[in-house]
């Protein structure tokens, strides 16, 4: 397992070094001139000599690019033009916010969508199976922004529960936090819930035929032990699978999300970044989440490993 | 002598002249409607940065000019005001411009405010402020003693203290040792009746009353930026909510007391929320458009007279602001003091065949006419995009660039003109 799991590490560098070198071309993918773009219409001849100095355009692309990794391995990202601290101080700032209401989104992902996979499989083509269904294909189809919305307006504006906006650090008020992370993580939820449900009932649905089932049955097993011992297990799987998947939406969604909400957390930092052309974020931040990603999905393999031992090729343990 | 409009505001007798014919100003002396609390407002923006100097932004300035004060600045009549000047002298050749401090004001920091401190933030404002063009007309400034600033000019401008006391992005003075800081790095620490308290980027802005704050004696009351300045309340608390319909929310449940830029779609149902409030800002903004002279096809005058003849103000205006709108040909605000409406007959003439006639008179052979925006500012954005319409049914070739943004990261020293474009800009000068 630890020679897997370091084996995988490794593979994760070429594509780190990939994506590294997709953040330092950023700022050439801009049509026309990096400096012209981020000075704007008006900045004078002065001005854009003095940006390309500050961003190092000026210097010849290998010294660039070796400037760009020494500091990358010193983890210096360069400072932010908008916010005027250091990218790796803003991102360190704003992670915990983030990271705090994808856990929280994905506790809830987890719990809505395995409970209504299962309970729509177990009453497979009755009511509650298309009950669940219906529910699942709302959840893929609703815009989480528009959701978002609806939700201030339901639960703020009408009945008063909880908060239309803010955040509450959890070290400062955990149920401060709550109220004010529980529609973000929500709207992030309903969307990955759908897809779990989806997938974890037709999983269910093809495990539950399956003969060591139909053996478990025959044995007198109640059906909870059934369910919950013999099937669960199988099931995990392709749920373990998505896991990935989810967690990238996650991150993505957080975008929209933190903005409408007023969270300051990576997606506000990112969205902001980008609509006020901050190059130094932007470089930051997609490197930063294309870390977290590939450690994540890291993580997911691994444990995937653990769930079952028949993936762990090579015969690692 | 003291001859000029703006130093009659000094003298108490031209003082009383000016309140007794405008009835805008506050008459009383003010005081508080009620004290203490936390007043929380919903703006429409995040701020970027407190550093007042390198900041275009507005949502910056509204929430920076109650941590920091100017020398001068404007009241709500637009005309220049002092403010951290007790007295403001101009030589007769229009020359040397004296500005005597008022005595006590101290910085948050506890420091006494002195002209050293005045030098240094001029100083950082002529190197990376956003408007140093503002300065470029000046020689030479000095502080003659501890209380005693002088500017002075290389060719006098009637202007100059227009410009000086300019809010678009006011030289606010912070403390010499500040002043020392690259752009985005100093304290927020000023003279205002707030200080600073906490800062969550994306999140809020809280400031703090400062309770050792000296307000300006001269004024019987708040006007515009200017005039005595009192903090009522506690704290306030300006919380980033850039979306609109999360705003409104926020509003209708009282999380915030104050939400600004309120949807048009949304004024109905407000209007009908009790303890709701509308308040309509009459002089908020003036949509502009500059031609670009110095540029084919622009340069030539008939083109430009052909593009003034073209446009329907009416239709323009309704698509920016969904009906919210006076139209007014001048470039100031009604009631202010260089409100005039000379040249009224060119303003929104919509006569196609006029527009037709001074094109095909100019010479103008179908070359691109570029309508320079952004779309950050759906007021901006959906102007250009009416106009762009109308110039062509009037035979031009106009085409629209939107940059994705309208919030520059640095600062311009001077407007370079570009190839046959325009830009639109809301927002007094």
């Amino acid at each position: 397992m630890l020679g897997y799991t370091v084996s995988r590490l490794l593979q994760a560098i070429p594509i780190l070094f990939l994506v590294s070198l997709m953040a330092f071309g950023i700022i050439y993918l801009i049509p026309g001139d990096a400096a012209t773009v981020i000075g704007g219409p008006s900045a004078s001849a002065q001005d854009l000599a003095q940006i390309r100095a500050n961003l190092g355009l000026d210097q010849p692309l290998h010294v660039q690019i070796l400037t760009f990794y020494t500091n990358l391995l010193q983890g210096d990202l360069g400072r932010s033009l908008l916010l005027g601290v250091p990218v790796t101080e803003a991102i360190i700032q704003r992670s915990p916010v983030t990271i705090g209401i994808a856990i929280y989104s994905l506790v809830l992902t987890i719990v809505l969508g395995l409970s209504t996979g299962i309970i729509a499989a177990l009453n497979h083509n009755r009511w509650l199976d298309q009950a669940a269904t219906i529910f699942a294909l709302i959840g893929v189809s609703l815009p989480n922004f528009w959701l978002a919305l609806v939700m201030i307006v339901l639960f703020s504006v009408n009945l008063g529960w909880l908060p239309t906006g803010g955040y509450v650090p959890f070290s400062q008020d955990p149920i401060g936090w709550l109220r004010t992370a529980t529609m973000p993580a929500v709207s992030l939820a309903l969307l990955q819930a759908g897809l779990l449900t989806r997938i974890t009932r037709s999983t269910m649905l093809e495990v539950l035929s399956q003969d060591y089932i139909r053996t478990a049955r025959s044995k007198g097993i109640s059906e909870w032990k059934v369910v919950g011992k013999h099937a669960l297990a199988n099931v995990m799987m392709p749920v373990v699978t998505v896991l990935g998947l989810i967690l990238s939406v996650l991150l993505s969604g957080s975008i929209v999300i933190e903005t409408i909400f007023g969270v300051p957390g990576i997606g506000a930092l990112l969205g902001n970044a980008i609509s006020s052309r901050d190059y130094p974020m932007i470089q930051g931040g997609l490197l930063f989440v294309t870390a977290a990603l590939l450690l994540l999905n890291i993580l997911v393999d691994v444990l995937y490993t653990w769930l079952d031992p028949r993936i762990r090729v090579g015969g690692g343990k | 002598m003291p001859s000029r409009r703006f130093l009659d505001l000094l003298l108490p007798g031209a003082l009383t002249a000016l309140l007794s014919t405008t009835s805008v100003m506050a008459q009383e002396a003010f005081t508080c409607p009620a004290t203490g609390g936390d007043l929380i407002v919903g703006i429409e923006s995040g701020v970027p940065t407190l550093d007042q100097h390198t900041a275009t932004s507005s949502a910056t300035r509204n929430v920076a000019m109650n941590i920091f004060e100017t020398l001068v600045i404007r009241d709500e009549n637009m005309n220049p005001a002092p403010d951290l000047a007790a007295s403001i002298d101009v030589s007769e050749d229009g020359l040397t411009y004296t500005f005597v401090l008022r005595e006590g004001v101290k910085f948050h920091n506890g420091k006494p405010l002195t002209t050293a401190d005045v030098v240094a933030s001029f100083d950082r404002y002529k190197e990376l402020g956003v408007n140093r063009a503002t300065l470029d007309v000046v020689a030479s400034w000095e502080a003659t003693d501890d209380m005693t600033f002088v500017i002075t000019l290389n060719q006098a401008q009637p202007t100059f203290l227009e410009s000086l006391s300019s809010y678009t992005v006011p030289i606010v003075i912070v403390p010499a040792e500040e002043a020392a800081k690259p752009a985005g790095q100093i304290e927020p620490i000023g003279t205002g009746p707030f200080k600073f308290a906490e800062f969550v980027p994306d999140s809020f802005v809280r400031l703090e009353r400062y309770d050792e704050y000296v307000a300006n004696d001269s004024f019987p009351g708040l006007s515009g930026f200017a005039g005595h300045k009192q903090a009522c309340v506690d704290t306030v608390t300006f919380r980033m909510l850039t979306e609109p319909g999360a705003r409104m929310a926020a509003l209708e449940t009282g999380e915030v007391h104050i939400a600004e830029n309120v949807p048009t779609i949304s004024q109905e149902r407000l209007a009908g929320t009790e303890g709701v409030e509308l308040v309509r800002l009459e002089n908020f903004a003036l949509n502009v458009a500059y031609p670009n002279w110095s540029a084919p096809p622009t340069d030539n005058l008939q083109v430009r007279q052909a593009i003034l003849a073209a446009l329907d103000m009416e239709e323009i205006m309704e698509a920016a602001t969904d009906g919210a709108f006076e139209l007014n040909p001048s470039f100031q605000f009604p009631d202010t003091g260089y409100y005039s409406t000379a040249g009224e007959e060119f303003y929104n003439q919509h006569d196609l065949e006029k527009a037709k006639a001074l094109l095909a008179e100019s010479g103008y052979n179908n070359e691109p006419i570029v309508l320079l925006t952004n779309q950050q500012f759906p007021n901006m954005y959906n102007s250009a995009l009416v106009m762009a319409a109308q110039l062509q049914a009037a035979g031009m070739n106009a085409e629209l660039r939107a940059s994705s943004t309208g919030r520059r990261l640095l600062p311009p020293v001077r407007r370079k003109p570009r190839a046959g474009t325009s830009s639109s800009r809301s927002g007094p000068r």
